[in-house]
């Protein structure tokens, strides 16, 4: 991706940034330096001179030193090159301007106006903000890069979302159609009154579970209209008991969810040919949690459909639960040689 | 009570064109002395007696007045004064003492001289106006010496006229006030900068011109 030329890390800002700091300390050292009332061509020259022999010591630092060294494992190689830097640019500064600079300069008359000591604390300084600067602009870089980071993610789990619901939706369709083709075929007198429950839940699906969080009333019921619908069906052989207690106005829970289980439960245990076809339905809602359970027995359906469509349901499901209530539930399934048994439990 | 200082250049034995620092180029802590330079010199029939302090008149005469160098401010350089020297001439009439203290820089032999005393032999006034030491401020002017051999020195004084054209072209870099009024100016830096600009330039020749030397040869 091409960077602006605002972006912190962009080279031409890099460089004006650079610049305007060294500019900005060259007028600080110069009118700490004057001798006079006002700065001479002697302060110009003595400050430029001063903060050549800075650089050295703080490019070393923020572009060498502090990028290898500069963590936990290596602290102390890494203050230990440091130090030695320091007194090292320390002494060249001193002798330069002390000695050396008589025969570079030899119509420009200065001396080090300051003691070894003080050389050194003023290089310390330098590189002591110097590399703050680096670490609040790494800062400000990896803080925007974070932000970009969770914004990406946040667009990833949106698409992954709404592709799970997509698949969601067929295959909960593509289950009540076949039990319709059923109803059709024994010429069942209910096949209306379930096309009509159909049409609702396809209302629902549409429209509501758009959303990434509906209100758990909603929610259940669908699962009414669902059990009502799956009922009409189901012979007198299906022994399916409910179960609801606690407040579900004011809550809300991610769409979708509740009905995969019901469905499955459905699918696998009343469809079955046993004679003790069963589902035992039971939810709780208590203050921001919902504790939801069901259990069905096996029936043959679980013995002959093993293809690859089985259990998709499910893996939706589970994704769903990663996605949008991330340490937040707990989901058990605990598949009995003849019963099937799920327990959820939400942090709404 | 606010009180009035008066710098006091010092009179020349020494050129127009010297050097005149607030500080002193030379403290206790750096005093050297030199047998070499106690005795009577001569320079183009000018005579000059180096003496050390505590052998000099200035010393006995302080000592007998209330201004004795056992009380302040001389007691505080006490160990510098009895490292130094007075030198005493006398120039129109008027007879100059001037302390002087030597340091050794990189080799060579510098002076700071300060004001001591003088008397002017038709009027008393002076004197007696300039003896009290709180009411003026010392100012210093330095030289180089060389010793050619035992009978010889040679005092290098450093030319003001060069330090303040380089001041002025904004190409020396040493504390100072200038003066526009009468076009001259101070040495204002501290002695620690003086021993540092001296142990630099001290060699370089053109610091110290040829119409600032004086050369003194022993007559006794």
């Amino acid at each position: 991706m091409k960077k602006t030329y605002w972006e912190l890390n962009h080279p031409i800002l890099r460089i004006i940034q650079h610049l305007a700091f060294w500019v900005l300390s060259f007028f600080v050292f110069l009118y700490l330096f004057k001798t006079g009332a006002r700065p001479e061509k002697i302060d110009y020259v003595y400050t430029i001179l001063f903060q050549l022999t800075l650089l050295p010591a703080v490019y070393l630092n923020i572009e060498l030193l502090f990028p290898k060294l500069g963590n936990r494992k290596r602290i102390l190689f890494y203050l230990f090159s440091l130090a030695v830097i320091i007194i090292f640019f320390t002494w060249i500064n001193y002798n330069f301007f002390d000695k050396w600079s008589a025969k570079v300069f030899p119509d420009y008359f200065f001396i080090s106006y300051f003691t070894f000591r003080e050389i050194i604390l003023f290089f310390s300084v330098y590189i002591i903000i110097s590399t703050l600067m680096k670490l609040s602009k790494s800062w400000f870089l990896v803080s925007g890069l974070q932000k970009e980071l969770l914004e990406k993610e946040k667009q990833k789990t949106e698409v992954e979302l709404k592709a799970l619901k997509a698949q969601i939706n067929p295959h909960f369709f593509f289950n009540t159609l076949n039990s319709i083709y059923s109803m059709a075929l024994d010429k069942d007198d209910r096949l209306p009154g379930t096309v009509l429950q159909l049409s609702d839940l396809m209302r629902y699906f549409l429209y509501v579970s758009r959303d990434n969080f509906i209100p758990l009333e909603k929610e259940m019921t669908v699962l009414d209209n669902y059990i009502a619908l799956q009922k009409i069906r189901s012979d007198s052989k299906l022994n399916f008991e409910i179960k609801r207690s606690g407040e579900i106005n004011g809550q809300q829970i991610a769409p979708l969810l509740l009905i995969t289980f019901l469905e499955n439960a459905f699918k696998h245990g009343a469809k079955g040919s046993s004679e003790k076809s069963f589902i035992f339905l039971n939810t709780i809602i208590e203050k921001n949690k919902l504790i939801f359970s069901i259990e069905n027995n096996k029936g043959w359906v679980d013995e002959i459909k093993t293809g690859e469509y089985n259990g998709l349901g499910l893996e939706n499901v589970k994704r769903q639960l990663e996605l949008l209530y991330p340490g937040k539930h707990s989901l058990k399934i605990s598949n009995e040689p003849n019963s099937f048994k799920v327990q959820l439990e939400l942090n709404l | 009570m606010t009180k009035s200082i008066v710098l006091l250049f010092i009179p020349a034995m020494i050129m127009q064109s010297c050097i005149t620092s607030l500080q002193p180029l030379v403290t206790k802590n750096t005093v050297v002395t030199d047998s070499r330079l106690t005795g009577t010199w001569n320079s183009d029939g000018q005579d000059y007696t180096i003496q050390k302090v505590a052998e000099s008149d200035v010393y006995k005469k302080y000592n007998e007045s209330s201004m004795s160098f056992s009380s302040p401010p001389f007691k505080r350089d006490s160990i510098l004064y009895s490292k130094s020297y007075v030198i005493h001439y006398m120039k129109n009439k008027i007879k100059y003492d001037l302390y002087g203290s030597m340091i050794q820089l990189n080799g060579e032999y510098f002076m700071n001289f300060s004001f001591a005393d003088l008397n002017d032999e038709d009027s008393s006034s002076i004197s007696e106006r300039e003896i009290c030491p709180t009411c003026f401020l010392q100012s210093y002017t330095i030289a180089r010496i060389r010793f050619s051999n035992s009978n010889t020195i040679k005092l290098d004084f450093i030319n003001g006229d060069f330090l303040y054209k380089q001041i002025k072209a904004g190409r020396m870099k040493l504390k100072h006030e200038t003066d526009d009024l009468y076009d001259t100016f101070l040495i204002t830096a501290s002695t620690n900068e003086l021993q540092k600009f001296i142990l630099k330039y001290g060699k370089d020749d053109r610091f110290f011109d040829k119409e600032n030397s004086v050369t003194l040869i022993r007559k006794s």
